[in-house]
């Protein structure tokens, strides 16, 4: 027993000094620039052309009415990825139309954006 | 499984559908309800429940739209909205030609903000102590109805937003009013309106939408918000805007929960086993019998041939006074209102067609219906006059059809195969009429007939005697009845049994003389030997027909036989119907022939006549050609009848027009004689009814409209055979319900009333706004 725990422990030994020298011997990268960071609106807007192609609209309707339903920016929220929580929002009365997108401190979406296109009926 | 549950009752529903009310089966929306998750909130009150009401609410709009078979998956559930929204409604999917929504989501909104009244009834509006409230406008097309509302909610409808209404509204955009409905964008992204197009009705309206898919119209159900304490029911704009959004046919505007109505529709057969010629008409009564009156926006048709083709239709009325009074040859005048349908199903299937204006009826109403369309009607032949067809509301009485529109021949009894839809709520249409009342004189006919059942026969025993006054060619007749026994047979000449099939004749002997086995002579060929007895036929030609007509059948086994002889030195022929069995019977009938065909003097004897003969018989004498029907004379009953070598239908008076306010009304008088040398129009408030022979006038001639203006035309000479007169030359408005009778006379010689003088029939015209 005591002659197998002393073989395990020289094993592990000579894979560390092989991993050290493999890793000084690897090239070092230069350091990378940030991707450009997408407009966020851009994205608001992109995620209401895909919303309404899923639900059937063809390009030339979707390209004209994307913009509508857009409106304008309504919140925008830090949250815990380091970014902002930003709704949209071209509602009116009796329609419901918004796109929020959580993205992280990079401007890059965590999830999906969530796309609201509804009637409503609203008390009077 | 509340799906499943749901679809057993549909499934139960569509089967009692099929067994017990015909037009149920013309499928149309098809909601697929699908309970989603959630729990309604701690603010409901009433004691309903959501999936029951919105059942009630999906039946309701289901009930609504006429469409091809269309199916759309809904599924609903509580869920928290934000701020003052109660009910939200997603498109998930759409597609298909026409694009229409496939599947959506409804919520109702349970985040406790939302006070709701869950009515336990909702098809009984108990809770609510005013209403229908209607509303209506003018939005191009006709005023169309915008606005039904019922308030003052009490209880637990008091101060709560009805979950029914809400239901109704949020259905309403999975139905076509979708922001995310491509279809609804095309059609009023940029104007804001939807303009509405045939077949649907009210074609040129222009339905204002605002804040998205919703109407602006307050009083609509799909108005964007909705109070407490009130129910909004759909409204023919709520319906009129997903018809055309959505690409459906027709919409049937419910004023109450599908099923609570009497019977609608009122449905005659569809299994036809007759038909008319393209352009033809088809014609019946309906009579009103829902004390709120009842709306017609479809009647669904039973159109010939293979189907596919778009169809319409134009619908005239006759307003009646009395039951089976329809005149298919009357006056009718212009349509009151037309039937479109986008495409014809194949015959024995109703093709479903929007009625625009839809049709209203008044309690009591009763009118005659003629429809004539571009195509040809498939109709059932009718087993009697006037066969009737009822619902709780409505009575249908089957007349006839024609080929060519108030046009004879008349084929009667027809059974129109027809569904008609109806709302309940009308009143009679204010349709002008003009009605032919009593006779002119002085008419002459060239036939004569009477039409007996078979139990109702009076003529076993008796000769009827026609001694022939005119020529061969153009008989004129003195008949005369007797009681008298038959001729031995070989009387005449010997006797041969004539080989006769069923329904069959046969030239008999040198006289140029046929022999039907149902019981007529004709004097050449052409002759119908039809099993049905019927006037328009008898009168009809080519031949004469000298008729004691029944279905009989002398190739019926242990029948007696049909014997003809002849002398053709004088021409005298003698035919012998000898105990042949009536169709379809051993009951033996005798009847004997002899003809003169010299002179062209002829008589009938019958002997024993069974009872038992399954149809009635036709007895008497008409030419060749064609020839004005005289009606049915008791032969029995009359001691001479006296028949004309030319048929003269008398002095007559036909309508135009109808007597419509801010028009004219206008007549013509017909069949003038050329020698009357003053035409005479009279227009009067009554109808007297003297008989005009105590003056002078013939003594068929009656007086039928008092002399309050009379106006007098000097004929030249010869006169002129029509003269086309106006008794009304401009209707005001405010003189509707208005009667005047007017009446045709012309004169001839001296003294001014003689034997030459006539009169024609009278016409009562009562002015209308239509």
């Amino acid at each position: 027993m005591a002659l197998q725990s002393s073989s395990l422990r020289l094993v592990e030994r000579l894979f560390l000094t092989l991993s050290l020298v493999a890793v000084s011997a690897a090239p070092i990268p230069a350091p990378a620039s940030p991707p450009p960071m997408q407009d966020p609106q851009d994205i608001a807007l992109q995620s209401w052309r895909d919303h309404l192609q899923g639900i059937g609209w063809p390009q030339e309707l979707r390209e004209r009415w994307a913009p509508r339903f857009l409106g304008v920016l309504r919140e925008s929220v830090a949250n815990e990825h380091g970014g902002n929580t930003m709704t949209w929002d071209g509602s009116k009365p009796g329609l419901l139309s918004t796109v929020t997108l959580v993205l992280d401190a990079n401007g890059k979406p965590v999830q999906r954006p969530v796309v609201q296109l509804a009637d409503v009926l609203e008390a009077r | 499984m509340a799906t499943s549950m749901h679809r057993l009752g549909v499934g139960l529903a569509g089967v009692l559908a099929l067994a017990l009310a015909p037009s149920q089966a013309r499928a149309q929306v098809n909601i697929v309800r699908v309970l989603g998750a959630g729990a309604p909130p701690a603010t409901v009150a009433g004691g309903g429940n959501l999936t029951a009401i919105f059942n009630a609410a999906a039946d309701w709009w289901e009930g609504t739209l006429v469409t091809s078979p269309y199916t759309v998956t809904i599924t609903y559930q509580w869920g928290p909205l934000s701020g003052s929204t109660l009910g939200l409604h997603s498109l998930v999917s759409q597609g298909g030609s026409p694009n229409r929504e496939t599947a959506g989501t409804i919520t109702f909104d349970n985040d406790g903000t939302s006070s709701w009244f869950l009515d336990p009834t909702p098809c009984a509006n108990t809770e609510f102590t005013t209403g229908p409230t209607l509303a209506s406008a003018n939005l191009g097309g006709g005023l169309m109805n915008t606005g039904r509302t019922y308030t003052g909610g009490t209880g637990s409808a008091s101060g709560r937003t009805d979950l029914f209404s809400v239901c109704l509204h949020e259905i309403g955009h999975a139905l076509g009013l979708s922001s995310a409905n491509t279809s609804f964008v095309a059609e009023a992204g940029v104007d804001l309106s939807i303009d509405v197009t045939a077949p649907r009705p009210f074609p040129g309206a222009a339905i204002p939408t605002v804040s998205g898919a919703h109407l602006n119209l307050t009083s609509a159900l799909m108005f964007p918000s909705i109070g407490t304490g009130l129910r909004h029911l759909p409204t023919d704009a709520d319906a009129l805007a997903n018809a055309q959004v959505s690409q459906m046919t027709n919409i049937m505007t419910l004023t109450s929960c599908p099923g609570t109505l009497g019977g609608s529709p009122l449905t005659t057969t569809f299994a036809n086993d007759n038909g008319g010629s393209s352009g033809g008409a088809v014609y019946f009564e309906l009579e009103c019998l829902a004390s709120s009156g009842l709306t017609i926006p479809d009647i669904a048709l039973n159109v010939g041939g293979a189907g596919g083709a778009a169809a319409n239709f134009n619908l005239y009325l006759q307003m009646l006074s009395a039951p089976n009074t329809t005149d298919p040859i009357g006056f009718w005048g212009l349509p009151v209102a037309t039937g479109a349908a986008a495409s014809t199903l194949p015959a024995g299937t109703p093709t479903h067609f929007s009625v625009s204006p839809p049709l209203q009826l008044g309690p009591g109403c009763r009118v005659g219906v003629a429809i004539a369309g571009n195509f040809a009607h498939a109709y059932t032949n009718g087993s009697a006059a006037f066969q009737v067809y009822s619902t709780a509301d409505l009575t249908l009485a089957a007349c006839c059809a024609t080929n060519s529109p108030f046009t004879a021949p008349v084929f009667s009894p027809r059974v129109v195969n027809t569904s008609i839809s109806y709302n309940l709520g009308g009143v009679c249409p204010p349709v002008a009429t003009c009605v032919a009342q009593g006779n002119g004189c002085v008419k002459e006919f060239t036939s004569f007939y009477e039409v007996l059942t078979a139990t109702g026969m009076d003529l076993s025993g008796r000769r009827l005697s026609a001694i022939n006054t005119g020529t061969l060619a153009a008989p004129s007749y003195d008949v005369t009845t007797v009681a008298a026994a038959l001729q031995p047979i070989g009387s005449v000449g010997a006797a041969a049994a004539l080989v006769l099939a069923d329904d069959q004749v046969v030239a008999a002997g040198t006289l140029g003389l046929q022999v039907s086995s149902n019981c007529q002579i004709f004097n050449g060929p052409g002759g119908t030997p039809g099993f049905v007895p019927t006037p328009s036929i008898f009168l009809g030609g080519p031949c004469s027909y000298t008729s004691s007509w029944t279905d009989l059948n002398p190739a019926a086994p242990g029948s007696g036989q049909v014997f003809y002889e002849q002398n053709a030195g004088s021409g005298v022929a003698q035919i012998t119907y000898n105990g042949v069995y009536g169709f379809g019977t051993t009951g033996a009938n005798t009847v004997q022939f002899r003809i003169n065909t010299v002179n062209g003097s002829f008589s009938i004897t019958w002997g024993a006549l069974a009872t038992t003969n399954v149809r009635p018989w036709l007895v008497g004498f008409s030419p060749a050609a064609v020839s004005l029907d005289p009606g049915p004379t008791d032969i029995s009953a009359t001691p001479l009848i006296h028949t004309f070598a030319v048929d003269n239908p008398g002095l007559g008076l036909v309508c135009a027009n109808r007597p419509a306010q801010g028009g004219a009304w206008n007549v013509t008088t017909t069949n003038i004689p050329a020698n009357a040398f003053l035409h005479l129009r009279v227009l009067g408030l009554n109808r007297p009814g003297v008989p005009l022979g105590i003056i002078g006038f013939p003594p068929s001639c009656t007086q039928l409209a008092s002399p309050d203006v009379i106006d007098i035309d000097v004929l030249p000479s010869p006169a002129p055979s029509s003269i086309n007169w106006t008794p009304l030359p401009s209707i005001p408005a405010g003189f509707i319900g208005f009667e005047v009778n007017a009446q045709a006379v012309t004169l001839f010689g001296a003294p001014l009333f003689n034997l030459n003088s006539r009169a024609s029939n009278g016409l009562k015209g009562r002015v209308g706004a239509l």
